[in-house]
């Protein structure tokens, strides 16, 4: 018999749960009397992998419409501005002293005016890179500037932009707003055991002080343990290893050489012999940490090659860097029975592009948006879901594994594997079959909850060199006097702009000192 | 205010003497002066009573408006005579200095490149024994009511901010056929504050806010006073 859905149990914190309790409890109107009760167990003695740390710019449209403000965001989060992924020698050196290097930006190009990508690929701007031709941004990012001036609005910008986050505080901050503003109620304990019943659902968690807490949805948000859909739902779990090799991480938090140096406005992603370094800039501290695969490398290899990152980053003193295992790949199902998974029990692929928190919120939005009404909707509704969260997984690991897969490094087993065809997935090889001789298309991404598109594509495609061939296809676009307008326009934009906009860490520190205005 | 500004010495500036402001003909450059919500009733029958943001801090501020854009004062080009001279330019050329690290602690400027600053005419600062004359002492209090009337703004603007009583307004402005477009300008909010709660609403009666904010609000009308000003202007 089909039930009204009057309440969810939400299990594990971290910032993945405590999102999702956001999501859920905005959405449900859990703060008042008729809302759906959403509760999270929590406990104390587990801790988070808290090293997310990275975002997208659905982040910034989810925290204002989740109703936080920015200004306490950046204050209590130790927050900076993002507005780039910058990624070093993921190509080889353009010449002996010269490192390959492009931006992958959060300002899309203006397709609807000009795509002017077939006429940067004919050689109109010369040596320009990419992305300098088709945005001002890349120049604000090199020239150290934030994304909006003091007199904008919480949330507003010149240009568009995410954040660099301290992950535990956020998961604070997210506790907070959660409990004292959306309704969440929130239990410290220890899940012990989860029951099921002979459906397959579950019944039950069993707690150390709680006794035995129910509800008509559960939440797995317990982290790479998946405690809920793994232990006791029995969905198994799909490996993508064979894709992405990246399984390990060294992750260690560095100090500022001095509290002035200035802060990237960017994620700095550097490619080694067996992965990638990350590089973030917090306002308070650096978090950096060398994602790389087991089967290329060992772990002492590993650390020797972040520390002589870090050396060359004038990062002085011992370096005790955080070994995290990864499991990489999503599992069978999300949703099983009564049982949704969220967070790092969900799924994960090497945080190349920030897409762990991307597609955390991003299914949480999904789920808060598609909530069941009563129990006889839920098996449509978890077909439903299974289906988009499943596809948004397998475009997540194709954007990733184009950055490898199109790269000419040759230095390593781990370049060399990583270029096989037998580890790409057919999807981006038929797309790149395509888009050797053929502009990308909005075509090309037809599903509208695509969470990276074709511009992200161009900006990864174009700056690693990818030669799409139009030589004998100039007809097709007659517009290169228009195209040369909006090149000089981007140049001289950028130039206006830079004597407007702080330097980030400026602009942080007057951020935390006067606050922003909400209007 | 154009700078630069200087601490008044009587061993410096003994002999000097002051002129009291009268128009602004001294600020040409200069589109907007900063007013306290004390003054919004009286500035507002002469000059768009307006908040801006703050450049380098985002803070409000309320000023009035003497041109349509930056760099524009009308009244000075006009040499027209407003009925009320902001207190920021009554105290001009003299200003509060802010001392280093301590706080409410002020030492008095003077700027004496203005053309109020004479040897000749004007009212003596200090005695030939080199004591403060008693127009200084007035000219002082003038300044340190001024500095209270701010600090009670600031508290206003920020009462204002928690009622979300403020929001953005571009204005368009026509001038002999020419369209101007005014950004930057947030005004009160008077939808909402008619939604405003009993409690709420008393509180700013009690208060005594209720005149500042009628008045802002009419005081919008002196934009078109001032297109036509400056439309005069240019046909003269």
């Amino acid at each position: 018999m089909s039930q009204p859905i009057r309440n969810v149990l939400i299990v594990g914190g971290g910032t993945a749960g405590w999102l999702a309790a956001c999501h859920l409890a905005k959405k449900l109107s859990s703060n008042s009397a008729q809302g759906i009760a959403v509760t999270l167990i929590e406990s104390p003695k587990i801790p988070t992998i808290g090293v997310g740390e990275g975002t997208v710019p659905a982040m910034r449209q989810s925290l204002q419409y989740l109703g936080i403000s920015e200004t306490e965001f950046v204050r209590e989060c130790d927050v900076t501005f993002k507005q780039s992924i910058k990624f070093v020698d993921w190509c080889k050196p353009l010449s002996a002293n010269s490192q390959h290097s492009y931006h992958h930006l959060f300002d899309y190009p203006d397709l609807a005016s000009l795509d002017i990508t077939p006429y940067w690929l004919q050689g109109l701007a010369g040596d320009l890179p990419y992305a300098d031709a088709v945005s001002v941004q890349s120049r604000l990012c090199d020239a150290g500037l934030g994304p909006k001036n003091m007199t904008h609005a919480e949330y507003a910008g010149i240009t568009n932009y995410a954040y660099h986050l301290d992950a535990a505080k956020f998961a604070l901050l997210l506790t907070r707003h959660a409990t004292t503003k959306l309704g969440v109620k929130h239990i410290k304990d220890l899940v012990e055991q989860v029951l099921c019943d002979q459906d397959g659902n579950i019944s039950g968690v069993v707690t150390a002080e709680n006794g035995v807490l129910t509800a008509d949805v559960y939440i797995d948000c317990t982290g790479f343990r998946a405690l809920l859909i793994g232990d006791a739902c029995q969905v198994p779990f799909i490996s993508k290893s064979d894709v992405l090799f990246a399984d390990s991480a060294l992750a260690v938090q560095v100090p500022y050489a001095d509290v002035n140096q200035a802060i990237p406005c960017f994620t700095v992603s550097t490619a080694q012999e067996a992965g990638w370094i990350w590089d973030i800039g917090l306002s308070t501290r650096r978090g950096t940490g060398y994602v790389y695969s087991s089967r290329h490398t060992s772990d002492e290899r590993a650390e020797q090659v972040l520390t002589q990152y870090l050396r060359g980053t004038q990062v002085t003193g011992s370096i005790e860097a955080r070994k995290i295992e990864m499991q990489i790949g999503y599992r069978e199902k999300f949703w099983h029975g009564n049982c949704i998974a969220l967070g790092l029990s969900q799924g994960f692929v090497e945080p190349l592009e920030a897409t762990g928190l991307l597609v955390y919120d991003a299914t949480a939005r999904m789920l808060a948006e598609q909530f069941p009404s009563h129990t006889a909707l839920m098996p449509a509704l978890a077909q439903r879901f299974n289906q988009r969260v499943r596809l948004a997984w397998d475009r997540v690991i194709d954007f990733i594994k184009l950055h490898y897969f199109i790269s000419n490094r040759d230095d390593s087993q781990f370049w060399l594997d990583n270029r096989d065809v037998a580890g790409c997935p057919t999807s981006l090889l038929d797309n790149l079959a395509v888009w050797r001789q053929q502009l990308p298309s909005a075509y090309d991404f037809h599903s509208k909850l695509e969470i990276f598109n074709l511009e992200n594509y161009l900006y990864v495609l174009y700056g690693m060199q990818f030669p799409t061939d139009l030589t004998d296809q100039q007809f097709r676009f007659p517009d290169s006097a228009k195209a040369k307008q909006m090149l000089a326009f981007y140049q001289h934009k950028a130039q206006q702009l830079q004597a407007q906009l702080l330097p980030h860490r400026e602009l942080i520190a007057r951020i935390k000192h006067y606050g922003l205005s909400k209007i | 205010m154009s700078l630069p500004v200087v601490p008044l010495h009587k061993d410096v500036h003994g002999a000097l003497k002051l002129n009291a402001s009268r128009n602004l003909n001294e600020f040409a450059s200069q589109h907007m002066f900063p007013v306290s919500v004390h003054e919004f009733v009286r500035a507002g029958a002469e000059f768009p009573v307006v908040f801006v943001k703050d450049a380098a801090s985002g803070q409000f501020r309320s000023v009035a408006l003497a041109g349509l854009m930056p760099n524009e004062n009308i009244y000075a080009v006009a040499n027209v005579l407003p009925t009320y001279l902001p207190l920021a330019v009554q105290n001009y050329p003299m200003v509060l200095i802010a001392e280093a690290n301590v706080e409410n602690q002020f030492a008095i400027g003077i700027n004496t490149n203005s053309p109020l600053v004479q040897t000749e005419s004007g009212e003596a600062l200090f005695t030939e024994t080199g004591e403060e004359t008693t127009y200084l002492q007035q000219r002082k209090q003038l300044l340190i009511r001024s500095y209270e009337q701010l600090q009670i703004t600031d508290a206003f603007i920020q009462l204002l901010q928690q009622l979300d009583l403020l929001m953005a307004q571009s204005f368009t402005v026509e001038v002999n056929g020419e369209v101007a477009n005014i950004n930057g300008i947030y005004i009160i909010n008077e939808q909402k504050l008619n939604e405003l709660s009993v409690e709420q609403f008393e509180d700013l009666r009690r208060r005594g806010f209720l005149p500042s904010i009628y008045s802002q609000l009419t005081s919008l009308h002196q934009l078109s006073r001032l297109a036509s000003l400056k439309a005069n202007l240019r046909q003269e």
